[in-house]
């Protein structure tokens, strides 16, 4: 009961403090909400006219929101990066950094189910997919594991955070016995919402692009570096614009996981890129179609030579000692990787797993205004969540943000 | 392969599938017996007269009738006598009879009229051995030069059956699609474009 | 890769499962089966209640016209929290075939027929297909055009001829989109649609059992069901599957009255569909539309376990092949020259 009462407390107050802010906040959670209406508007000729008004048609049949989702999962699962060593191997440089990479964790997870919801035929329908009520194809269906560990991601992302949210804002210390096993449970969780997204691809030997092994660990190898590089990101502007101080050191770690990351990753494409090419086969038209264009279509050559000329760049500034210690040259680098990898894993995976189609006709794909303007509302309302969380944990780190008997009875 | 094998847990599994392990084309094999089934292909074509044509001992399809069809049979209306006496009275410049037909089949050193209609008995087919035969059963006709196709007919990847998929089986006779004087198919266009892939 | 061998049916009293002998012993499908239409229920009368009010005051302006309106609005309740069309009894199959039946009559003032007519005993449907016969008319796909009520907007088909140069079975070097008089000389066609395989990749991966494949082996699609998350639509190594992007439109005299519920009924926007083999047609002893229309019958349709079928006869006489049968799909429906 009481446990309740300072829960209410918190959201009370907690509301409070999000709404409350300097004017640069105020104009950046407009500039959001701005975007957010616009998605919704879109979202509803969407739903009016149906998945018609986006650019997915029979051959390419999953496009800009399915690429998104598969990123975010990725970022979602960084969050990881941040409780293993800061929970469990008391590595408390990151102590900090951990609340916030969880508040991501969270925002991207909403952003995922968002994505997946909005790419439905049917959202109406969608309660189908809830066990119990509906009828789930577990453990046949990769989506249906792909709902689970997501929900439970989800779960345990928010939960963890909350309660040690709860105790702070007691002013009480946190007990280990009671969130260390959530982290660990979330540790080996987020290698698995990212392995089974994967997998969700991997398994089908209709698209030879997605069927090979390597699809899941090179989707760890980069959402390890384009989640932490967010965070990079998001620190650097609460660094910049809070009381709430990141140290140096924090940075300095969270950019050698980002550089290992990358170093792996760039591997693997290298990896994947000897394959398709020392002997070209017809598995290999994707990636013939994807690179250098097929039989004169060549719609997504230009975004996957920016997506490795990023990821490349950024690969090569962090692995420089001297750059990668410079914040300028680090928030660079950063910037130029997630953006990479975004790209990369949008254009660059989805889509040409479905270019050429079934039988080697090349139907090309691009997305739409309205299909841009719901990806846009999508990426603002995970903003606008992390901001909010992000506000709400700092106030309660930084201490201006306490539980008081008296304000709740 | 996990999850090929995990599919059988949840898949409306049955009873067919069990008998015989293996691809499907072997599997199959196991099933020897003769089914008997509740509906028949003649309830879709009662309106349709058609004839038995023993194949030989165990097969034997429903033909669609034929002459029936043909517009001035029985022929004998027209040809009173015989084909002999008929083009005997014929003066030199006098138009032939059914001189719309072309026989763009075979050379013409093979075939003629009479290779097929019986110079005699107008109403009636002739086989190569001077045998008459019905018009309904033409296909005999067909066989003594295409066997392959007639044994492909009999077996059932040639033709087209009728009445659906059901026992017995009704198929076209050879001259329901092949006119015997320009039996070959002709070019034309398609009825519709394949628009699968240009929609977008 | 090695198929699977299906445990044994339960119920080897009554094979078909339509049959009414008494109380069924009751099997996994039936128990999970039990729980959520109970669970439903209790959902859908919180709703109603909840809405009753909303109800009220909305069709108590109007005391005439509303009568139909009311019915309307209940039948569409019912329909949309109705269950999975596979883990229904025939009592429930029967009632939302009236259901639609009725709701197209109150919509557009005719009448349809939609079956829910079972599998026949000991059937497994087959199809061959001749390539030395097919000349690219591609009347299959007008007849399958208007047998299954395909939207015509889109200009959605089920069937694929493709135009083969002589001297390459090279699916991208074929040419799709021909349009010119055919058969063109030194060319040969292959027709694709749905192969309603024994391993359907669509069928495992759907998230919520939308689509399955039915005990004659036609792989089917519950259109109410189906959340359109087109899964299943990258899972087909085959091109079978087709979705509706918009409202798919039939004018109303062209659509085709006779109807199943798995098969040509009217679909909606966001919903998967495919070919069925003409399930409204097959499972009562005609041949799929496409069997019927092709002049030069290159098609072939029958009972794979009727040993004196020709579908049979094709398979034990000529050599024939099936398309990426490196994938393991085992498609039922073959391919052949003369």
């Amino acid at each position: 009961m009481k446990q309740l009462k300072i829960f209410r407390s918190l959201v009370t107050n907690g509301i409070k403090t999000a709404l409350q802010g300097n004017s640069l906040y105020h104009v950046w959670m407009g500039f959001l909400t701005f975007f957010m209406l616009l998605g919704a508007f879109c979202f509803y000729i969407q739903l009016r006219d149906g998945l018609i008004v986006t650019g997915m048609h029979n051959h390419v049949s999953w496009g800009l929101y399915i690429s998104n989702f598969t990123f975010l999962v990725g970022v979602a699962a960084a969050a990881v990066m941040l409780v293993l060593p800061t929970y469990v191997l008391k590595e408390m440089d990151f102590s900090k950094a951990v609340l916030i990479g969880e508040g991501m964790a969270v925002a991207a997870l909403i952003m995922c189910l968002a994505f997946v919801t909005v790419d439905l035929g049917g959202p109406i329908r969608a309660w189908h997919l809830i066990p119990g009520l509906g009828v789930f194809n577990w453990p046949n269906s990769m989506l249906a594991w792909d709902v689970i560990v997501l929900n439970g991601y989800l779960f345990i992302n928010i939960t963890v955070p909350l309660y040690i949210l709860m105790c702070r804002y007691q002013g009480k210390e946190p007990n280990k016995n009671f969130y260390l096993p959530g982290v660990l449970i979330s540790v080996f969780w987020a290698v698995g919402i990212h392995l089974v997204t994967a997998f969700l691809y991997a398994g089908l030997p209709a698209r030879p692009h997605w069927n090979n092994a390597l699809l899941g660990p090179r989707f760890l190898a980069s959402a390890f570096a384009a989640g932490p590089a967010l965070i990079v990101i998001a620190l650097a502007v609460i660094n910049r614009f809070t009381s709430y101080k990141i140290d140096d050191n924090t940075f300095r770690k969270l950019a050698l996981v980002i550089t290992v990351a990358a170093q792996i990753n760039i591997i693997m494409l290298g990896s994947e890129i000897f394959k398709e090419f020392y002997w070209p086969t017809h598995h290999g038209s994707s990636a013939m179609y994807l690179f250098f264009g097929l039989h004169g279509k060549n719609a997504l050559v230009p975004y996957i030579w920016t997506a490795i000329g990023l990821s490349f760049t950024a690969t090569a500034i962090l692995s420089l000692h001297k750059l990668r210690n410079n914040k300028a040259w680090l928030y660079l680098a950063c910037v130029m990787l997630f953006t990479g990898i975004w790209i990369e894993k949008g254009m660059g995976l989805i889509i040409p797993g479905f270019i050429p189609e079934a039988w080697g006709n090349i139907v090309e794909y691009a997305p739409t205004w309205i299909e841009i303007g719901v990806t846009g509302g999508i990426w603002a309302m995970g903003a606008f969540i992390f901001s909010l969380l992000a506000k709400v944990a700092i106030g309660i780190e930084t201490g201006t943000l306490r539980y008081q008997e008296k304000i709740s009875v | 392969m996990i999850l090929h094998y995990s599919c059988s847990s949840s898949h409306q599994h049955d009873e067919q599938h069990d008998k015989v392990h293996g691809p499907l084309a072997n599997r199959l094999r196991a099933y020897t017996d003769s089914i008997e089934y509740e509906k028949s292909s003649l309830d879709a074509m009662q309106q349709v007269k058609l004839v038995l044509a023993q194949i030989h001992d165990t097969v034997s399809v429903l033909l669609p009738e034929r002459t029936s069809m043909i517009r001035s049979y029985p022929c004998s209306n027209c040809h009173t006598q015989p084909l002999a006496k008929l083009s005997a009275g014929r003066k030199a410049d006098e138009r032939k009879s059914h001189w719309d037909i072309a026989i763009i089949h075979g050379s013409a050193e093979v075939m003629n009229c009479q290779t097929c209609h019986d110079e005699k008995n107008m109403n009636e087919l002739v086989l190569l051995t001077g045998n008459a035969i019905l018009f309904d059963e033409s296909f005999k006709q067909c066989r003594q030069c295409h066997s392959t196709q007639y044994a492909d007919w009999v077996g059932g990847s040639h033709g087209k059956r009728l009445g659906g998929w059901l026992p017995p089986r009704i198929m076209n006779t050879c001259v329901s699609c092949h006119n015997p004087h320009k039996p070959a198919f002709e070019s034309r266009w398609p009825s519709r474009l394949n628009t699968s892939s240009l929609t977008e | 890769m090695e198929p699977v061998q299906l445990p044994e049916n339960k119920n080897t009293g009554c094979q078909s499962g339509h049959c009414s002998c008494g109380k069924k012993k009751e099997d996994g499908f039936e128990q999970v089966m039990s729980k959520p239409s109970d669970r439903r229920d209790a959902l859908k009368k919180l709703t109603l209640g909840l809405l009753t009010g909303v109800g009220f005051t909305s069709t108590s302006c109007s005391v005439t016209a509303g009568d139909a309106k009311k019915e309307k609005a209940q039948l569409n309740w019912e329909e949309f929290f109705k269950g999975n069309y596979q883990l229904m009894t025939d009592d429930e199959k029967n009632s939302t075939v009236k259901r639609l039946e009725r709701l197209y009559e109150l919509n557009n003032g005719r009448k349809i027929n939609v079956s829910a007519q079972g599998p026949m005993k000991d059937v497994l449907y087959g199809y061959a297909f001749n390539i030395s016969k097919c000349q690219g008319y591609m009347d299959c796909i007008n007849a399958c055009v208007q047998e299954n009520n395909q939207d015509r907007n889109s200009q959605m088909q089920y069937i694929r001829i493709h135009e083969h140069k002589n001297g390459s079975m090279d699916f991208e070097l074929a040419d799709d989109n021909f349009y010119h008089e055919v058969p063109a000389a030194g060319h040969f066609y292959i027709g694709t649609q749905c192969f309603h395989c024994e391993n359907p990749p669509c069928v495992e991966v759907c998230p919520v059992k939308a689509t399955w494949k039915e005990k004659d082996g036609i792989v089917v699609i519950d259109y109410d069901w189906c959340i359109g998350c087109r899964y299943c639509m990258a899972a087909c190594p085959y091109d079978g599957r087709r979705f509706n992007w918009a409202t798919p439109e039939v004018p109303a005299d062209e659509v085709n009255h006779n109807q199943h519920y798995l098969g040509n009924r009217l679909r909606k926007k966001g919903v998967m569909e495919k070919c069925t083999f003409c399930i409204q047609r097959s499972r009562n002893g005609k041949s799929p539309a496409c069997v019927e229309a092709c002049p030069t019958g290159a098609r072939i349709f029958g009972n794979l376990l009727d040993p004196n079928s020709e579908i049979r006869w094709v398979l034990a006489n000529k050599k024939v092949f099936r398309l990426k049968e490196d994938l393991g799909t085992e498609p039922k429906f073959w391919y052949f020259m003369d």
